[in-house]
């Protein structure tokens, strides 16, 4: 009787522990997808700062010395309302950008609903639901007005806030874990592949940021070849004067070292924002094979499943987190 | 049924369209010696209008979905690959111009949603890129 009971013991105790590596899989690929999801709000914010960035090397470039308006350029960066701001490029450049600012905004929600209902499938996971963010009450109403995203995304941001605060105010346990990976599946691939177009349009614009810092490089040092050339004395050859060119390297030099500053620091950006959208990619593609798998989580193939998903998310949130 | 533009194929038009104007900056930094200062200043100003259109479809792109546009998506890229192979072998600045306006005509036409004046736009940027008539509609 006691060998019996002691054997129910260990297999109990064998049970429990194989059910903790079991929410551990799961719970990890949820936690790192998410801690790097709180990082998203410093990408969000750039579109502004990038797209103001582009039009401040266009003035730049077109008005070199025109102090007051690069001067103004910078006030309009940090704020667009600055009463001070009285010049025409700035202020196209405020009107041109400013759209972005509301579009910031709008993808730091949907995203806060994708980081919170993984979260709260990982704490479903652990049966260790509790809590939710507070800011997710009365999104529906915001963000459907705003027709921010494609529809099947601006939807799903609804749906998963709904069902993040009826998971914490209906008190789900973990058996409720299941369920909704299936009825919301479809509903975070859309959002996730959502946030990974809007991604896809941060990235297209550093490229246009790029493009107009090169512009104005290639045109500075051009200009200066011409000015430098200028002032160099023609050569007097046989009592005739020849023409000459400029040979002084080194304000190019200290320009050019500055470029190389300026295109590593976008392409820092470049290489974090496309591994956020990989991220996205692995998020949507993590929770598809949870929702096939939906019935069986437990089963150890399932566990390496998730753990390979975590793995993945862990690299990109480093690659990630080098840039934002 | 209306056909739809998806926030992905906004994306594409805006990376052509941002692809041309890196090819016009290119060429104005590779011609700066040859080219005149009203020449250069007609390239600087088309190169900008071109990239900032860019700019306005990632911002199209960020929002809810166009009618009407899928259909013309692939005529969209003909064109634009054939303007930015144009550009690279250009040899009249004049027609790097003509080029970026045909563009911002098209970028005008897209962002107003209006079908008609966009199919016209896309005929006429062919008509830049080549100076011959488009080819074929399929």
């Amino acid at each position: 009787m006691l060998r019996r009971l002691i054997l129910l013991i260990i297999m109990l105790s064998v049970l429990v522990q194989t059910a903790c590596v079991d929410l551990s899989a799961i719970r990890k690929f949820t936690d790192i997808s998410a801690d790097a999801g709180k990082h998203f709000p410093a990408l969000a914010n750039d579109y502004y700062r990038s797209c103001m960035q582009q039009y401040y090397y266009q003035a730049l470039e077109d008005d070199p010395f025109n102090v007051a308006n690069l001067e103004e350029f910078s006030r309009a960066l940090h704020n667009p309302d600055d009463p001070e701001i009285t010049h025409r490029d700035p202020i196209s450049a405020i009107e041109a950008c400013r759209p972005f600012e509301a579009d910031q905004k709008n993808l730091i929600k949907a995203n806060k609903v994708l980081v919170a209902y993984l979260q709260t499938m990982g704490e479903l996971a652990a049966d260790d639901l509790t809590s939710y963010d507070k800011s997710l009450d009365g999104l529906n109403k915001s963000f459907v007005s705003s027709q921010f995203l494609q529809k099947d995304a601006s939807d799903a941001v609804v749906k998963l806030a709904g069902v993040i605060i009826h998971a914490v105010t209906d008190g789900y346990r973990r058996k409720k874990l299941e369920g909704i990976i299936g009825e919301y599946n479809g509903d975070v691939r859309a959002l996730a592949f959502g946030l990974q177009g809007a991604v896809h349009s941060y990235l297209t614009q550093l490229r246009n940021e790029r493009g107009a810092m090169r512009d104005y490089y290639r045109t500075s040092i051009a200009r200066y070849g011409d000015f430098a050339s200028f002032q160099v004395r023609p050569r007097v050859v046989n009592g005739k004067p020849v023409p000459t060119v400029a040979r002084n390297p080194l304000p190019i030099m200290a320009a050019k070292a500055r470029w190389d500053a300026e295109e590593s620091a976008i392409q820092t950006k470049i290489d974090a924002a496309n591994a956020y959208r990989e991220l996205l990619n692995n998020i949507a593609d993590g929770h598809q094979a949870l929702y096939r798998d939906r019935h069986r989580l437990n089963s150890q193939d399932v566990i390496q499943t998730a753990l390979g998903y975590a793995k993945t998310a862990d690299d990109l949130v480093e690659a990630f987190k080098k840039g934002f | 049924m209306p056909e739809t533009l998806t926030a992905d194929q906004a994306n594409q038009l805006a990376a052509y369209y941002s692809g041309i104007a890196d090819a016009l900056g290119k060429y104005r930094s590779d011609n700066w010696e040859t080219l005149s200062e009203p020449q250069r200043e007609q390239l600087r100003i088309a190169r900008n209008q071109v990239r900032n259109q860019s700019t306005e479809m990632v911002k199209l792109a960020l929002h809810l979905s166009i009618d009407g546009l899928t259909g013309t998506l692939a005529r969209i890229k003909e064109a634009t690959d054939q303007m930015k192979t144009a550009i690279q072998h250009l040899h009249n600045v004049e027609k790097a111009i003509k080029i970026a306006a045909a563009l911002v005509t098209l970028a005008g036409a897209l962002i107003a949603k209006n079908p008609a004046a966009i199919a016209e736009a896309i005929e006429g940027t062919f008509k830049a890129a080549s100076d011959e008539p488009a080819p074929a509609n399929n």
